[in-house]
């Protein structure tokens, strides 16, 4: 029998259901932090390393 | 103090060896470049990891200071982001951005050669002289290269990682590379936390951050080429 299409069954746990979208916000959010605190250093505005 | 100079870096230094090990044997295995680069990453990690502990068990040493801040504070993080660069991008694009990385690797290599340093100015501002920091280096534009190198690796290293992450979460699949993903996104980002919480003066932060990021990091490459053992087949390209 096909499958209708459009139609996953395959899913995750629902605690990685929950979780990822979560994690994505946030790393996507300290990854611009960490981009920005270094241009920050580029433009002398903080000290580096 | 003692302990968090010397044992510290060394078993970063160690685990991070150990991991370019396995990595270096799968690339020899089933090729890919970027496991190669993952490699030679985690050669630069755990030279770092080692140079930070040489200086907390016997003090001082230009060369050593050299090797430090070239590989475990300016090159690791783009050369670890390259490799997921040539995981995700097709390849003469990540051809160009390797020519760009050699060149710029090379132009650092040669100013950090060449600069001057004073190891008294590692104690300046809130840094405690316990660590390594770049504050020993005086000659001017040198530290400055560093946040680019890092800019990049983070952005390839982190950002493909979590991109990874997304693709399999939409399509459901393959859920132990992205747990895997999830645990490489992390453990890259230790580090760069831990240069932060240095900075503001906290003591043992960035050789604690170096650790976990080594030990989490390895995890995630374990996890991600391991099947859960739930029928599903790893068919995918990668890792």
């Amino acid at each position: 029998m096909m499958k209708p299409p459009g139609k996953n069954p395959r899913s995750y746990p629902p605690f990685w259901e929950k979780f990822i979208p979560f994690f994505l916000v946030v790393i996507t959010l300290v990854v611009f932090g960490l981009v920005a605190l270094a241009l920050a250093v580029i433009m002398g505005v903080f000290p580096g390393s | 103090m003692g302990l968090i100079n010397t044992v510290l870096p060394f078993t970063s230094s160690l685990i991070s060896l150990i991991f370019a090990g396995i990595v270096l044997a799968r690339y020899s295995q089933r090729r890919g470049t970027h496991l190669l680069l993952w490699g030679i990453g985690m050669i630069f990690y755990g030279i770092g990891g080692f140079c930070e502990g040489y200086y907390g068990t016997w003090g001082w040493n230009p060369l050593v200071f050299r090797l430090w801040y070239l590989f475990g504070a300016m090159l690791v993080a783009a050369w670890l982001g390259q490799g997921t660069i040539y995981l995700l991008f097709k390849k003469r694009w990540a051809n160009v951005l390797m020519a760009v990385l050699v060149l710029a690797s090379v132009y650092g290599t040669i100013r950090i050669i060449g600069a001057q340093l004073d190891p008294d100015l590692m104690t300046s501002s809130l840094h405690t002289g316990s660590e390594m920091s770049g504050h020993a280096i005086i000659s001017p534009g040198v530290r400055t290269l560093t946040p680019f190198f890092n800019i990049y690796g983070t952005l390839a290293l982190v950002g493909g990682a979590a991109y990874s992450v997304y693709i399999f979460w939409r399509k459901k699949v393959l859920l132990h590379r992205t747990i895997g993903n999830v645990l490489i996104a992390v453990g890259a980002l230790l580090p760069a936390f831990g240069g932060t919480f240095s900075r503001m003066g906290i003591p043992g932060a960035l050789y604690i951050s170096e650790l976990l990021g080594a030990v989490i990091l390895f995890l995630g490459f374990l996890r991600a080429v391991t099947p859960l053992g739930n029928g599903e087949e790893d068919t995918e390209p990668g890792v």
